[in-house]
């Protein structure tokens, strides 16, 4: 199959999804989030078309889910799986209403108290396209982190998956997704929907280290006194596409976004951070913040860093925004070389200088310690 | 006495730009050697061709180290044979915490050495002991390296890390520069005590009061890329008097 080739009169069932994807058309070169992605020869390809089945889960310590099927899970944890789960209508990603689409049962998995989870994803088909989604509700006050880890054996393959996340009033969600990806033809397109109610947090921090082809689309939408605090890092080598796009809506007042985007990018790789705050006109006294750099290793290497402010408030606290794109400092690179240190290690200790800000927000060694490996498997 | 770094008819330029067109300098173990001149004279250049800056391009003659052509040798390697430059304008690096830095260029010596390294407590001791001596705050150890830092600490950062790696041969390039009289003392009072029979010096400056204060034992006058005069302290009295006209080419 081909997802070019679906035909969406076979959906009559999903038939609000239908009409979305109607209107929106299916995303082209042009389609503005994809539009450095190079799309069309991931949905031209002919993938084996595969429904993860569900499964007995066993009980673990963390979620497994091997691709797209939950394997294990936590006793504590409340799995179920939906038919129709609520979907967000104002999404920007047709990819987003494509896998709701293809999807008959929704994972959700209910937080019902505070916890510390981690999810292991497991990408192990060769050829094949798969589709999945997971939903996740926070309950009212809750304090929950999860961590998600990937293991990508998946060659030549395409997987759509995405969250779709309720963060109930007063709840905090720290959600760090580590994605690395060591094999080339693996391509994922993930469209996330992240909904924050009144006084919710929600905490994101994306790491995607490696060779694949990713893009992960988020919608975040925040209520009054809502936040989110989000912190990407890219580090993309070889002929890697590795990208994150945003549409995160300030819709109640006194809401705040703050987002940062680290970048480091090698040999002929390509990173994309594209990202759009709104303000809209009842979030008074919100404030926004956004801040991209990157630096580019080598002369083949490019970065597309779009941050983007809408504003439709005349009130607000704060909208700061700002992106840069450079390579390592040379007098910096001189100054530690002077003090006898090799230039391969300088290089390194500059780089992890340029992603401390993010690794201390995090406070996670493990991750900083991986970056560190892969940064290290030098030619 | 014998010759710490001999430079033979070095020739450089920066970019497109010829600056230094025959130096000859003999700098011998043991001593300080002032190199003084007006600006453009050449002076950073020569520092620079010295420690392997990538700005610079020798196109002419050699620099010979400890009986060594490391004309062409990378910055680490140099550093790692004891050359060390303190910093006109010590560069900022946010993220890379000060003592980690040090431990890493330390252990890097070391290991060049063939000595074992250091672990993070016997580094500690040894810092916090220089730290003491040098009277700086011992919270500057866990700051970005010289981010937020004043001139005047930045500088004896500078010489803290050259107390530290306890290099052979010292280029200090306008140290004095933006110190006020109290950074000053402190910062020539750590000089002095780094002198021993078998370290060199070489002082860049402009001006006579750090050799007030480091009494240099040869004062060389660069100007247009080439020495124009070396002698004893007398030179720098000769100087103030005239200016630098009086050591003008025929």
């Amino acid at each position: 199959m081909r997802v070019l080739d679906i035909n969406l009169e076979e959906y009559g069932a999903k038939k609000a999804l239908v009409q979305k994807l109607k209107s929106m058309g299916m995303p082209t070169p042009k389609t503005e989030h994809y539009r450095y992605f190079g799309i069309r020869p991931i949905l031209d390809k002919e993938y084996i078309p595969y429904t993860p089945p569900i499964e007995s889960i066993e009980e673990a310590d963390h979620i497994e889910i091997v691709d797209g099927t939950v394997t294990k899970a936590p006793k504590s944890i409340f799995v179920e799986f939906l038919t129709n789960p609520k979907v967000d209508d104002s999404h920007y990603d047709q990819i987003y209403y494509i896998n709701h689409l293809l999807v008959d049962k929704t994972i959700h998995f209910e937080l019902e108290k505070d916890m510390e989870l981690k999810i292991v994803q497991k990408f192990t088909k060769t050829g094949t396209f798969v589709p999945y989604r997971i939903k996740i509700s926070v309950h009212p006050g809750i304090n929950a982190k999860i961590e998600e880890e990937f293991i990508v054996y998946a060659e030549e393959s395409l997987y759509f998956y995405g969250y779709d996340i309720d963060l109930a009033k007063d709840s905090i969600l720290q959600l760090v997704q580590n994605r690395v990806t060591g094999l080339e033809s693996f391509a994922q397109i993930a469209s996330h929907s992240v909904r924050c109610n009144k006084n919710s947090e929600f905490r994101l921090f994306t790491f995607d280290f490696g060779v694949a082809k990713t893009l992960h689309n988020y919608h975040i939408t925040l209520k009054e006194n809502a936040a989110t605090n989000a912190s990407h890092v890219i580090f993309g080598k070889e002929r890697a596409k590795l990208g994150n796009t945003f549409h995160i809506e300030n819709r109640g007042k006194d809401s705040k976004t703050h987002q940062i985007s680290r970048n480091i990018l090698k040999d002929r790789a390509r990173g994309i951070f594209d990202g759009l705050l709104i303000v809209k006109n009842p979030a008074k006294y919100s404030a926004i913040y956004q801040d991209s750099k990157t630096i580019l290793l080598n002369d083949g290497a490019y970065m597309v860093s779009k941050p983007q402010m809408e504003i439709y408030t005349e009130y607000i606290s704060e909208a700061t925004h700002g992106s840069t794109t450079g390579q390592l400092d040379e007098e910096a690179l001189f100054y530690l070389r002077q003090r006898g240190i090799a230039k391969e290690q300088a290089k390194e200790m500059l780089v992890l200088s340029f992603l401390d800000e993010i690794f201390e927000k995090l406070g996670e060694e493990k991750i900083k310690k991986e970056f560190i490996e892969l940064y290290e498997e030098r030619e | 006495m014998s010759t710490m770094m001999k430079i033979e008819n070095l020739h450089a330029k920066i970019g497109d730009k010829q600056i230094l067109k025959g130096i000859d300098l003999k700098m011998l173990k043991g001593k300080v050697h002032a190199i003084m001149g007006p600006n453009g004279a050449g002076k950073s250049t020569l520092s620079k061709a010295i420690v392997g800056h990538p700005d610079v391009e020798v196109t002419e003659g050699k620099i010979i180290y400890k009986g060594k052509d490391i004309t062409n040798w990378e910055p680490e390697e140099r550093a790692l044979e004891g050359i060390f430059m303190a910093f006109q304008h010590p560069v900022e690096i946010p993220g890379v915490n000060n003592a980690y830095f040090l431990r890493t260029a330390l252990n890097a010596k070391r290991k060049h050495l063939g000595l074992p390294p250091l672990n993070a407590a016997e580094f500690l001791r040894l810092l916090k002991e220089k730290i003491k001596e040098l009277g700086m705050r011992e919270e500057m150890i866990h700051r970005s390296l010289n981010e937020g830092f004043s001139g005047g600490e930045k500088k004896l950062n500078e010489i803290l890390q050259m107390e530290i790696l306890e290099p052979d041969f010292v280029i200090l390039d306008e140290i004095d520069s933006g110190l006020d009289i109290d950074a000053l003392k402190k910062v020539s009072e750590a000089i002095n005590k780094m002198r021993t029979p078998d370290r060199t010096f070489m002082i860049i400056t402009h001006y006579r009061k750090i050799l007030d204060y480091i009494e240099p034992d040869f004062v060389h006058v660069l100007k247009n890329g080439k020495v124009l005069k070396t002698g004893g302290i007398e030179i720098v009295d000769a100087l103030e008097k005239e200016g630098y006209k009086i050591f003008e080419e025929a």
